[in-house]
């Protein structure tokens, strides 16, 4: 180390947050851990599905006769109510499980997802999305509309199955 | 109704199931891909069916565009689902979270085609106030589906 002093490794702060009472109390409870794992998987499915109606709108197969920013704007708001649900019971969880799920290449694999569908969501709307107005009224969206749909879908699927993973890599 | 399910649980497919480590969250991941669409369409029409969400077109439209989506869910789920069933059938069998889950899907199903689509057709004249509990009863269907779903896990014997 350069410039000395203590370092945390993650591994650590994993083993501290199971030990936290919160991280006790959720492992040891039952219904704590399986209500939690329940609205977790709704919040994925509320993220993933409303994701995906959004999807299919710029690859042209869905609510075709419906504005891409009409559809984006009215979606969204649900989209956001998935996601806070799949990561407010999400981190608890983590908390529950912190150091099994942390050594989970399942879960590695999951949130480098997130984060990819994140950034492409954001470069979508930075970028393409901007000029939504323009090529709103044609059937047809332009590629870059349609690669951002087929990414965020491929990131989407990915991100279900990884999850999935995580609970057969973890207690099987 | 016992045999049926020793039956299932003695297929090849069971076997496969079992024996694979790779194939059983495979395919339960694809059955839980189809709820998110089956459930995304149905969400997307219910929020416009309870006056919440997607007010600025008519019900009618929406649900007759995402209707093939649901379908496609719907197919997704009634192949990936019985499949599972052989990898752990005897399981499931004494397992009355999975007989509570089947309900509501039945239910579920029953409903969307039956009052969902009526409501939801174009000729529909029907009051705010029934559309809005038509979506309500279809998404809390659906909810209690998935969250018997997911019962089935903790409720081992």
């Amino acid at each position: 180390m350069v410039w000395g002093g203590p370092r945390v490794s993650l591994l650590a702060v994993c083993q501290w947050l199971e030990n936290t009472p919160l991280g006790l109390g959720i492992r040891q409870s039952s219904l704590a851990f399986n209500g939690l794992v329940a609205i977790h998987t709704l919040g994925i499915i509320l993220t993933a599905g409303t994701i995906w109606m959004v999807d299919l709108r710029l690859l042209g197969f869905g609510l075709r006769r419906e504005p891409v920013a009409n559809v984006l704007q009215q979606i969204l708001p649900w989209t956001w109510a998935g996601f806070t649900l799949m990561f407010s019971t999400g981190a608890l969880l983590f908390c529950a499980e912190a150091v099994m799920v942390y050594s989970s290449i399942s879960f590695r694999i999951k949130i480098v997802l997130i984060l990819l569908a994140g950034l492409n969501a954001l470069i979508f709307h930075k970028t393409v999305y901007r000029g939504a107005l323009a090529w709103d009224s044609t059937s047809r969206t332009p590629p870059r509309a349609r690669l951002a749909g087929i990414l965020s879908l491929t990131f989407w699927i990915g991100v279900v199955g990884a999850g999935r993973a995580i609970a057969y890599e973890v207690y099987r | 109704m016992f045999t049926l399910f020793q039956w299932l649980d003695h297929t090849s497919i069971g076997e496969a199931l079992r024996t694979n480590r790779v194939l059983f969250p495979l395919v339960s991941s694809i059955h839980l891909l189809g709820l998110a669409v089956l459930v995304g369409t149905i969400l997307v029409t219910d929020l416009g069916l309870m006056g919440v969400g997607m007010r600025r077109q008519p019900v009618s439209r929406v649900a007759a565009q995402l209707e093939p989506f649901t379908w496609t869910g719907l197919a997704i789920m009634l192949i990936t689902g019985p499949t599972l069933l052989t990898g752990e059938a005897i399981t499931m069998y004494c397992n009355w979270a999975f007989w509570i889950k089947l309900a509501f899907v039945v239910l579920a199903i029953a409903f969307y085609f039956t009052v969902h689509r009526k409501a939801t057709s174009s000729a529909a004249a029907i009051t705010p106030t029934r559309a809005k509990s038509v979506g309500m009863i279809s998404l809390a269907l659906w909810i209690c589906a998935g969250l018997a779903a997911k019962s089935i896990n903790a409720f081992r014997p």
